[in-house]
């Protein structure tokens, strides 16, 4: 085992002895500011798309259209409260992702990654198809009131106008769903790697 | 920019560079190019959290932190491209013979540790590179018998691995 031991510390040794730092930490700290900026932007873009559609939302749910029958306002209270409930749950993601540090220990800071990971996939999961029906759900009250304004033909578009981006929007959902559950799965597996 | 913060930053640069990009090359199994993308991103990642250094650690032991979750990071971006991490582990976990006649010490033992698993790498990188058990321990955030364990098995399996005739 010396042997062993004197063969690899020379090996170590010996990879280092020409190792010297180039000289660009200024290109570096560029670089990491840079980084840091567009992951903030992207955090806050995230956040400011939701908050501009929620608002626009209300504009044309409660000022543009004017609904006056009650089961409409239920409509328009269901619909307005599950995206606002959506918007709460990502700014509250964005706070968790935070808290994971990069001088965290590596069970830390995976089993940090594991819980923000299962947050993402309940707020991708359970509560983005609660909201999507939750969200249809209002839609539809919504219609017998329109129908009272526009021709049948009108409110086919209008159900299409609906659904088909609804369906796509499905998809693409439950790809984010499989491809976090593929990290989660990822973490869990080096987690019980690191302690195995 | 804080001037002084970065001339701190310069320090930790040019005094542990060295260190980062062993442990990296250790880690990527003697691939240079992959290991100065790696410590490149460690040094990026020391920059952004230099604010929040206290000094209740060292500032090796607080480089080692990062470097270990900087690459167990790049692990995880590099299977989510491929397939499950557990298939690939257990593939390059071989028990095949490298005979040791190889002139170069160094390629030798980057031989010799990509026949482990990427933590059992960590680990030996951390080892040769004299850092004590009981702070690797908390590095990895596991308790010291468990490293002890994991040392014992690594040893083992580079005696099983290397011969030297």
């Amino acid at each position: 085992m010396n042997e062993l031991g004197q063969t690899l510390k020379s090996g170590w040794k010996s990879s280092g002895s020409d190792i010297t730092p180039p000289h660009i930490p200024a290109q570096l700290i560029s670089e990491a500011q840079r980084l840091n900026r567009e992951s903030k932007k992207f955090q806050w873009s995230t956040l400011l798309i939701l908050g501009s559609t929620f608002l626009m939302m209300c504009y044309f749910l409660l000022v543009y259209f004017g609904f006056r029958e009650t089961l409409s306002h239920v409509g328009v209270g269901i619909m307005l409260g599950f995206f606002l409930l959506r918007f709460v749950l990502e700014a509250f993601s964005i706070v968790e992702g935070g808290k994971k540090e990069a001088t965290d220990s590596a069970i830390e800071s995976l089993e940090k990654e594991k819980k923000y990971l299962e947050l993402r996939l309940r707020i991708h999961g359970f509560y983005t198809f609660l909201t999507l029906s939750a969200y249809t759900l209002g839609f539809l009250l919504l219609l017998p009131e329109f129908s009272k304004y526009i021709s049948s033909f009108w409110m086919g578009a209008l159900v299409c106008s609906y659904f088909i981006p609804g369906i796509i929007l499905t998809l693409l959902i439950r790809k984010n769903v499989q491809k976090e559950l593929r990290e989660l799965r990822m973490v869990v597996e080096l987690k019980e790697k690191i302690l195995g | 920019m804080n001037p002084e913060l970065k001339t701190q930053f310069e320090l930790l640069y040019q005094a542990h560079y060295r260190m980062v990009l062993q442990l990296c090359l250790g880690f990527v199994k003697g691939d240079s190019d992959q290991a100065k993308d790696l410590t490149q991103e460690v040094f990026i990642q020391v920059w952004n959290n230099l604010s929040k250094f206290r000094q209740d650690a060292t500032p090796k032991t607080w480089i080692y932190r990062i470097t270990v979750n900087t690459c167990l990071n790049f692990l995880k971006k590099q299977k989510n491209k491929d397939q499950k991490l557990g298939e690939i582990l257990r593939d390059q976990e071989t028990t095949e013979e490298i005979n040791f006649t190889e002139t170069d010490p160094s390629k030798m033992l980057f031989e010799a540790m990509a026949h482990l698993s990427e933590i059992d790498r960590l680990v030996t990188g951390l080892l040769l590179e004299d850092v004590p058990q009981e702070e690797i321990a908390t590095i990895l955030g596991i308790s010291d018998g468990n490293l002890r364990v994991k040392i014992h098995r690594i040893k083992l399996r580079l005696k099983k691995l290397i011969s030297y005739e």
